[in-house]
Formats: C-alpha cells, structure tokens, sequence
C-alpha cells in the first residue's frame, strides 16, 4: 500500500497536479495524532525555510528576544500544547506577518516599524498563531484525512521514506508558501484569526483597540505597494475592520481596555 | 475563572496551567467549567482539549528514512541537503522555484526561550 502510493506519488508531482495530489492525500487514513504533529512540524519547517529564504532573517538578538517573549507569552497560554513556537523577524521594508504550520511564526522590520505599542504587536503574533491554533493552510490544502484526524494526508506523505515522497513533500510546501505569498488563505480564515487574536489580547490583558488601530494603519501603505504581499493576501482593511467592529459589539467587547505597553515597546525598537 | 461570563465580572480564583476543567455551556467567547467544586467562567481561548502534559522537543528526534541510493540518512541532513543543492528530479530539473535557508531557521530554532518567563513578562503593564 505504501509503496503504490509512493510510486503513484512520484509520476504526478512532475506534473504538479495538486486537485490530485489532494484526492491522493484525502483517501489515506492516519490515526496517529502525535505522529500527525510531528509531520506537520516537519511540513511546516520546510515552509518557514522558503519564508526565509525570500527574506532575510533579522539577528538583533535583543529584538529577537523581545518579540519571542511577547509571542511565547501568549503561546504558551495560548497556544497548542503540543507545539514549540518560534517567532522571527524578517529584514523587509516589507510589511507583514506570516505563520508556517508547526509553530513558525514572522513578523516584518516593516510591520515593527508601523506599530505604535506592544498591544499592535501582541496582536499580530496572535493573529498569526491563530492561524497555526486554526490549521488554516493545512485545512485549505485539504490534506485531512476523511476521519478529519491532525494533518493526517501530510503525515502519509512524509511516512514515505522514499525520495519520491520526499518530492511530493516539497511540492506541498511550494502550495503552501504560494498561498502565503500569492493566494492568499481564505477571507472566513482570515476574519477567523482576526477574531481570535482580539480574543488572545483580551485574555493577556491587552488592549484590543490596539490592534484595530494597526489594521488601519495599514491602509496607506496598501496604496503606496510596501504592504502589496498582505494586501494581495488578505480581504481588504475595511472589511476586516467592519467584521471586527461587528463581532466587538455582539460580545459587548467596546468597553474593555487593556495594557498597551508603548514605552516598554518603544524601548525596544527604537533603533530600528 | 470569573463568575459570570463578561470580562469586567469579578475573578473568584485564579486556575495554574494544565489545571484539568469540566466544560459545563457554552455561551459566546465563554465558557462555564467546574473545577472540583466551583464553577465559574472562562475565555473559551483559555481552554484546550489537548493536556498540557504531552508537549516534547519533536525536533530533537532523529527521523530515519532511507535515500534514493538506498542509505539511510538522516531527515534534517536530508533537507539541509536539499536546501543547499535544490531538489532535482531523475532529469536534473529543479522541481521548487523558491529557494531555502535552511541556516537562518536553525538560527531562529537555536534562539533560547522560556516559557514562564515569558507569562511574566507579558503581564507587566506600565
């Protein structure tokens, strides 16, 4: 069984077919969750090595540091159990965040330099390790298996132990790094993590005004091509900004206010 | 865990982490748990189904798999390799456009991190 799906594996990614791949990918069961995790941090490791290898990696470890702590912090409330996180940042005017499965997660020099405080900066990281909490790409590449188990189609895949499988392996991370990069994950994913991070900052204590204050921002740099990746990516700052407001006032979230941080944040990234 | 299901609700007790809860309803972001013998309320974002317990360093295992040349190497010697060289198929085509820095991810994976330290830190406020 393993082998056929190998051998079959190798004659369709020369033709990069993924409607195939993923009826390939939907018909293998998986049962085991920690295997699942364990390939889907490998499946993910492989995205966040493309991420980085379009930008480069920043080393101010100070900064680094203080990004980590703040991500870290609420992941480790958080965040999925089984996952260790790792958050970067990436040397770019660019402005953006970016999440791989697994727990990889970047933020931009770009981004860093438009926020005002560490609640615009928690709130990118959650809307991010929301993405991850969600498996949003592995969802939408459809990679379950038809028992819905973890990530199991990723995990049949790298169970193959063959170079065949190793090139089906990389075709999926091409997919995901294009959506990342190009097609963007779906708008209900993206209004998703959205709401989860207001929830996230509500839940550390931070302010979620904040973070729709980044959201607007944004909108000028749309327009001026430093944020065209994210904007190409993601619904437009209106919409997100009027689902946020409508799902604020549904819960009766308007009143809360929490710690914003500027000085501490300040401190931080003034040099940069 | 508050007592009533609204952020401005008074907090009865503070839960440590990998504290087991009982879901009792669901209302909006919130939900009522038991804890032995209280109840109260909690951000359904503070809850997980997966114990705390079960997190390890995956990455630190050595995966086995076997080469194309039938020896057995290791995979993130394996994708070091592919990472450096590009991935070819059997024409000698490379079958990924973008390129990988793998040394720049192991930088990030080697950066020191703490996990209770850094709660505390995201609870200072000014």
């Amino acid at each position: 069984m393993l082998l056929g799906f190998c051998t079959a594996a190798f004659s369709f990614t020369l033709q990069i077919h993924a409607h195939e791949f993923r009826l390939r990918a939907n018909h293998i069961f998986w049962k085991n969750q920690e295997a699942g995790t364990e390939k889907e941090i490998d499946f993910g490791r492989g995205v966040a090595a493309k991420i980085l290898g379009k930008y480069p990696i920043f080393k101010d470890e100070e900064k680094v540091n203080y990004v980590s702590q703040i991500g870290t912090g609420i992941s480790a409330q958080l965040g999925r159990p089984e996952l260790r996180y790792y958050f970067g940042i990436l040397d770019t005017e660019d402005i953006n965040g970016y999440a791989a499965p697994g727990g990889y997660i970047f933020v931009t020099t770009g981004a860093l330099k438009l926020m005002r405080n560490e609640a615009q900066l928690a709130g990118v990281l959650a809307h991010e390790l929301a993405h991850i909490n969600q498996k949003h790409i592995v969802k939408q590449l459809n990679l379950q298996s038809t028992d819905r188990s973890m990530t199991s189609g990723i995990a049949q895949i790298l169970g193959g132990a063959t170079l065949s499988a190793k090139i089906a392996l990389e075709r999926l991370n091409d997919l995901a790094f294009k959506m990342l990069m190009e097609e963007g994950l779906s708008k209900k994913d993206e209004a998703d993590a959205d709401q989860k991070a207001l929830e996230m900052l509500i839940s550390t204590g931070y302010d979620p005004q904040s973070y729709l204050d980044y959201l607007s921002s944004l909108k000028p740099h749309l327009e001026q091509g430093q944020a065209k990746v994210l904007s190409k990516t993601h619904p437009t700052i209106d919409t997100r900004i009027k689902i946020l407001s409508e799902f604020i006032s549904k819960h009766e979230l308007d009143s809360i206010q929490g710690k914003k941080n500027e000085k501490r944040f300040k401190q931080f990234m003034v040099s940069l | 865990m508050r007592d009533q299901p609204k952020i401005s609700s008074k907090v009865l007790t503070k839960l440590s982490r990998g504290t087991k809860v009982l879901s009792k309803e669901t209302k909006g972001l919130w939900e009522k748990v038991e804890v032995g013998e209280n109840q109260g309320w909690l951000m359904r974002g503070q809850i997980s189904d997966i114990p705390v317990g079960i997190k390890k360093s995956i990455l630190s295992q050595k995966i086995r798999l076997q080469s194309s040349s039938g020896k057995r190497v290791r995979l993130r010697t394996f994708t070091a390799v592919v990472g450096v060289k590009g991935l070819v198929d059997k024409k000698g085509q490379k079958i990924s456009p973008y390129k990988t820095d793998y040394l720049a991810l192991e930088w990030l994976e080697k950066q020191p991190t703490d996990e209770e330290n850094s709660v505390q830190f995201v609870t200072f406020s000014e």
